[in-house]
């Protein structure tokens, strides 16, 4: 697979995870899935930035760079709707 | 005492670089650094050239710093140019010298006491950062080299890091950083 069809891949699901939230009309499912879209974002730029930096032989390119502020501009969005527990404890988890 | 020709010998070279039409560029700096000129008029095209590997991975500690862990305090880590982190065992910072505070943006009192992973530096608490950092406690001695990038909202920048790790001579683990200019980035 290429770099730019696996880069769409990425920014289609960080699009669906985005309506999976937003557009849900009960506001209590809205209040229930913030944090698991948080929890479900943090482990996806993880997961990246762990596959990306490999063994440490080459940096980072320009578009892995791009990908991972790209799901990092999605985590601080949902950060600022969670809370600072859920941040701790993610952070301890991952 | 290791002298000026052997610290020069430790240095890594790891790129290959393949010019598919040769004399057809010039290279302009010396043997570490240098950046491609590429003519217009010539009609190459950036897809002449293929880079396999990256530049060269240098060893930028100076001997007198890591033949004397022992003696490296915050102090002395402060007189040098790159950045110098110390961790002990439970990942706290101890060390934090003025050059990686200046370079990152982070003050000594926002880092100092806190666990590196989790709460000064999040972005390196992935496999390869932490991960070789808990390989060093387990093994009980590290002296490894990798390239890191760092993204974590901040402007992304690479660097060259080497974490040392000899309780013989200091309980502290030490992480060195050099942070490089990318001169090539996707040339292929």
């Amino acid at each position: 697979m290429g770099r730019h069809a696996e880069s769409k891949i990425i920014t289609d699901f960080l699009a669906q995870i985005a309506a999976l939230t937003t557009h849900a009309k009960d506001p209590d499912l809205r209040a229930e899935q913030e944090p698991l879209r948080y929890l479900c974002l943090t482990a996806l730029w993880q997961l990246l930035n762990n596959a990306f930096q490999n063994d440490g032989s080459t940096p980072l390119s320009n578009q892995q760079i791009h990908l991972l502020q790209q799901v990092d501009i999605q985590v601080q969005a949902s950060e600022a709707l969670t809370s600072t527990a859920l941040h701790d404890q993610v952070r301890q988890l991952l | 005492m290791v002298s000026e020709n052997q610290h020069h010998e430790q240095t890594r070279y790891d790129a290959i670089l393949i010019l598919n039409k040769p004399r057809t560029c010039f290279f302009i700096g010396n043997k570490n650094r240098f950046v491609i000129v590429v003519p217009d008029f010539l009609g190459i095209v950036l897809s002449d050239i293929t880079l396999v590997g990256h530049r060269a991975m240098r060893a930028f500690i100076p001997p007198t710093v890591l033949e004397r862990l022992a003696e490296l305090s915050q102090s002395v880590a402060d007189k040098q140019s790159f950045g110098i982190i110390a961790l002990n065992k439970q990942a706290i910072v101890k060390i934090f010298n003025e050059t990686e505070s200046r370079l990152s943006g982070l003050s000594k009192a926002e880092v100092m006491g806190r666990n590196f992973f989790t709460e000064v530096a999040p972005c390196t608490a992935s496999r390869l950062f932490r991960g070789r950092f808990r390989q060093g406690q387990n093994d009980g001695a590290l002296d490894e080299h990798f390239y890191y990038t760092f993204t974590y909202r901040i402007r992304p920048i690479s660097a060259h890091v080497h974490m040392l790790y000899n309780p013989q001579q200091n309980p502290l683990l030490f992480i060195f950083i050099d942070r490089i200019i990318q001169l090539y980035e996707d040339l292929g």
